[in-house]
């Protein structure tokens, strides 16, 4: 659907405004349908609609959150390199004794790492389903997505230096 | 609007510079025109997500009871930051896994296993930010909260 609208080159614009809508922002697909462009628009669009399988219930939310977590752990370098890092600093941080404040900082540094690293793979998997073709948007999508890793991890760098580098520092002082 | 750009070579789409070249606008059917309509998807976004994700829901009602119980205990204002940024690091992931599902629902309607990888790992990152904010809020809310209770002194 994207496709053709790419092709054909056309905007897709709302041929006349329906006598109902004249306020609200409808923009009418190639296909026929009806978006309500407005704040509450994307509210009316059931999710069920599209979609193979239906999430059942928490539990199985759950059981596919602990799949993606093992398949991260087998596939992703990033992600094995990620748990490396994340036993160092947690050994570091009962070696130096540190107060659970630091804790806590440490933990979002390293949940960001984690959660951007996740999402990064996500997308990457999403667009690999969405197109086999070499496409500038692909490229985007994935290297923006890994940029964030990058954030995340200049994150966890930062917190890493206020918190736990001047106390080895003083430890290695003694 | 051309249907692609396609790159010169393949060097310019590895080089370090080549995806600040490429101009999303060709690509997308709309572009947001303004700021104020930006804010506007975002709030259209959090609506969508609290009328059909009841997770969301449910993450809504646990945010602010943590608040809730923060405040009870008069935890200090940098500890209350900490309980923010982590309240905010799972809705950021709840809100980033259900955009990923609905690209794969919109890449293809077939069962596919890179669709069920797409799925399984956004709901990882969910899963990750639960851990990390449940980490956070008992590290913050733990003591005091057995002090408060008298099952500490």
């Amino acid at each position: 659907m994207i496709d053709s609208e790419l092709q054909s080159g056309e905007i897709p614009q709302p041929p006349e405004p329906a006598p109902d809508a004249e306020k609200k922002n409808v923009l009418v697909t190639p296909s026929g349908e009806e978006i309500d462009m407005s704040i509450l628009g994307t509210m009316k669009i059931d999710p069920k609609g599209g979609g193979t399988s239906k999430n059942a219930n928490r539990l199985a939310s759950f059981k596919y959150g602990v799949a993606g977590l093992l398949y991260l752990l087998k596939r992703e370098q990033s992600i094995q390199l990620a748990t490396a890092v994340t036993v160092i600093t947690i050994v570091v941080g009962f070696w130096l004794n540190i107060p659970s404040f630091y804790w806590a900082m440490i933990t979002l540094g390293l949940g960001a790492v984690w959660i951007t690293e996740a999402l990064n793979t996500a997308i990457e998997a999403t667009i690999d389903l969405s197109t086999d073709e070499i496409h500038p948007m692909a490229k985007i999508g994935k290297d923006v997505a890994s940029t964030a890793s990058l954030l995340a991890v200049i994150v966890f760098l930062t917190v890493v230096f206020f918190t736990l580098v001047p106390r080895i520092l003083d430890q290695l002082n003694g | 609007m051309a249907r692609l750009q396609l790159p010169k070579s393949k060097e310019m789409l590895d080089s370090i510079t080549g995806t600040m070249k490429i101009d999303p606008d060709v690509y997308s059917p709309i572009t947001s025109t303004s700021r104020l309509s930006s804010f506007g998807y975002a709030v259209a976004g959090w609506l969508y997500m609290l009328r059909r994700q009841k997770n969301t829901r449910i993450q809504a009602v646990a945010s602010v009871i943590v608040m809730g119980i923060a405040l009870w205990l008069q935890v200090s204002l940098t500890e209350i930051a900490l309980l923010v940024i982590a309240i905010t690091l799972v809705w950021m992931a709840e809100f980033f896994n259900a955009a990923v599902e609905a690209a794969v629902n919109l890449a293809t309607s077939d069962l596919h296993p890179m669709a069920k990888v797409g799925k399984d790992v956004a709901s990882a990152a969910v899963l990750l930010g639960v851990v990390a904010a449940i980490i956070v809020g008992l590290l913050v809310l733990a003591p005091p909260l057995l002090a408060r209770l008298g099952l500490i002194v």
